[in-house]
């Protein structure tokens, strides 16, 4: 394999599940940089979607615990891409949405077959990502419209966090915030969320 | 000699100048030599370079199976294919190697869909070991993800 050229592992590499792909990340330096390639990634978001529908990121949500053993959650907002007839360069959502949600920052992030599979039943989803654990997505729940979102979130957060989130720890959250994104826009699977704008509290 | 020969036959010498009479149905199953034929630069002989005569057979009857039986049912081509492509690891990095070579996208998809399901469940170890060849103390002396970590720089 090691002789293998490059357009060849990638075609491999293209037919494996993200989970192994994250695996692989750490095979060696040219599969880390291939594998964090935007240009792979977009491969294999081709590759898959015959099968799992594109999935685009409608919002995102970062959420901080008030007591001590802090707890950073990231929250995205996902919708099907074909509900919303977009294609993949332009991406517009129809006008019957929500405010909230038109104009919230979206973006293709990928095409996690779990996530495509529990969501193609309703037509937004919720996968929620918590920073401290590192672990995958949490939490994945398909809704039929956005008011059901915005109340499963409510929910899923006062389960969590009965307090709330605190606005003034931001401020210290924010460093670690912007280490975790440069993480995740390196592992690609993200892209720069750290802009005031798109980081909301809601509750 | 070329006349001896029917006008729809083909003869590929592989690189080690053995020669295969194939129909031109199955030959230009290989993209490369249907450009070839097309074209007509080529005469009735082929060269195939860098395909030893060994790993040509192969190609030839994955061509031929691929072609007798694109009436047949989809299942018996499938169960076909995944016996074929079960073969040692240097076999089928040859094979991926020619069928990237002379472009023969079925063979392509099929040896690398194998490839994807064997180093599928494998842990990283197993991969830098079993599939890139490092050396057990390459991977004692460099630490890969920590070298990846200390790389980066955050701000």
């Amino acid at each position: 394999m090691a002789n293998l050229s490059e357009e060849i592992i990638i075609e491999i590499l293209s037919r494996l599940t993200i989970t192994t792909l994250c695996r692989f990340r750490s095979v060696s330096k040219p599969w880390f940089s291939l594998i964090s390639n935007p240009h792979f990634i977009k491969a294999h978001l081709n590759r898959n979607t015959i099968e799992h529908d594109r999935l685009i990121l409608l919002s995102r949500f970062l959420f901080r615990s008030r007591n001590e053993n802090e707890s950073l959650v990231f929250v995205f907002v996902v919708g099907v891409a074909s509900e919303f007839e977009v294609g993949f360069d332009e991406m517009t959502i129809g006008e019957e949405t929500e405010p909230w949600l038109r104009n919230a920052p979206r973006e293709v992030i990928g095409s996690l077959e779990s996530m495509s599979r529990m969501i193609s039943s309703g037509r937004f989803g919720i996968a929620i990502w918590e920073a401290s654990t590192d672990g995958g997505c949490d939490a994945l729940n398909a809704f039929e419209n956005n008011n059901d979102v915005t109340k499963a979130l409510h929910q899923y957060f006062q389960g969590k966090f009965p307090e709330g989130p605190s606005k003034h720890r931001w401020k210290h959250a924010k460093p670690r915030i912007k280490r975790i994104c440069q993480r995740q826009r390196d592992i690609g699977w993200m892209s720069e969320p750290s802009s005031s704008k798109s980081d909301r509290f809601i509750l | 000699m070329s006349s001896s020969l029917e006008k729809n036959m083909l003869i590929l010498r592989s690189s080690d100048g053995e020669e295969f009479i194939v129909p031109e149905v199955v030959a230009v199953m290989s993209k490369a030599i249907k450009n070839m034929v097309e074209d007509e630069c080529a005469s009735n002989t082929i060269p195939v370079p860098n395909v030893d005569a060994n790993i040509l057979a192969m190609v030839i009857e994955f061509c031929k199976k691929h072609d007798e039986s694109e009436a047949e049912a989809a299942s018996d081509l499938k169960t076909f294919d995944s016996e074929f492509v079960n073969r040692g690891q240097e076999a089928l990095y040859d094979l991926i190697t020619a069928a990237n070579f002379r472009d023969v996208k079925e063979l392509l998809d099929a040896l690398c869909q194998n490839v994807a399901e064997m180093i599928k469940g494998k842990s990283v170890h197993h991969i830098r070991i079993q599939f890139l060849g490092y050396q057990l103390f390459e991977i004692l002396t460099s630490n890969f993800i920590w070298n990846i970590w200390c790389d980066r720089d955050f701000d």
